[in-house]
């Protein structure tokens, strides 16, 4: 009976850690500024954390950060700032609450509307993206200013971004960073 | 001032990071990151954005529809896209 009721627990603790596995970062955070640094194996491409402050009675303020785009996104052993300093906020906690690896698996609970709006976005982003370099290649310079300045309205900040990075780096820059962002979002398998 | 892309930090910044009115820094990497977010509802988060009229022309702030978000339109949130 002792055995059974050994092995039971036993079952219990490893049915536990199977379905909590351990977070894949490590949050640190002041008074001011947080960061969360990769202690899992794999590259992560989003971050959702819930910030408390002091200041703010509404309850947690979602934070997610989309590196989707970014080539290398956070790779494993490296840090990230998820909350970025504000001047009068005062930070009381920080709870880390979804993360998407690279592989397209994730750890957490990814269901808030804030983490699903940005992953939902993502296709439109890179089809603005990919149109843009299109946009280029057809029509060199102007081209991709047309492209921009038509999407550059409210509904797209990268197209406002890039459409001002051209303005003050040049096309090329502008390209390069375009460019990168399609290569990463190409890399991906999801 | 225009944030140059690509290049080294211009003058002015510290570590790629700016230096805000009060001296602390701001850790964003304003050379690699896109800033989205219902500005009305966070707005008081991003005052100190509008402070820095030389690098806020870099940084795009996604105008999200006031539609979308009417239900709650004070909840505030961060989403940045790097």
């Amino acid at each position: 009976m002792k055995t059974i009721g050994m092995v039971f627990v036993l079952s219990l603790v490893m049915l536990a850690q199977t379905v909590t596995p351990a977070p894949p970062m490590t949050v640190s955070f002041s008074s001011s500024s947080a960061t969360a640094t990769n202690v899992s194996s794999k590259e992560i491409v989003l971050i959702t954390v819930m910030v408390t402050y002091k200041e703010q009675s509404d309850g947690p303020v979602p934070a997610v950060h989309d590196l989707y785009f970014k080539q290398g996104g956070v790779p494993a052993g490296t840090m990230q700032d998820v909350v970025h300093p504000q001047t009068n906020m005062t930070i009381t906690k920080v709870a880390l609450t979804y993360v998407q690896f690279a592989d397209g698996t994730s750890w957490g609970d990814g269901s808030d509307r804030f983490t699903q709006q940005a992953i939902s976005r993502r296709p439109t982003i890179k089809d603005l993206l990919t149109n843009a370099m299109a946009a280029y290649q057809s029509a060199s310079d102007q081209g991709l200013i047309d492209y921009l300045t038509k999407y550059s309205g409210t509904e797209s900040g990268f197209a406002k971004t890039y459409l001002n990075m051209q303005k003050t780096s040049g096309t090329a820059a502008a390209v390069a960073q375009i460019q990168s962002r399609v290569n990463a979002a190409q890399g991906r398998s999801f | 001032m225009n944030v140059p892309y690509g290049t080294s930090p211009p003058e002015g910044y510290a570590d790629g990071k700016q230096l805000t009115k009060v001296g602390r820094h701001v850790g964003l990497d304003f050379y690699d990151l896109l800033i989205e977010g219902d500005y009305t509802s966070v707005r008081f988060f991003f005052a100190f954005l509008e402070s820095m009229s030389d690098v806020t022309t870099s940084i795009a702030l996604w105008l999200d529809s006031r539609e979308a978000y009417s239900s709650k339109k004070d909840a505030p949130y961060f989403f940045i896209m790097y």
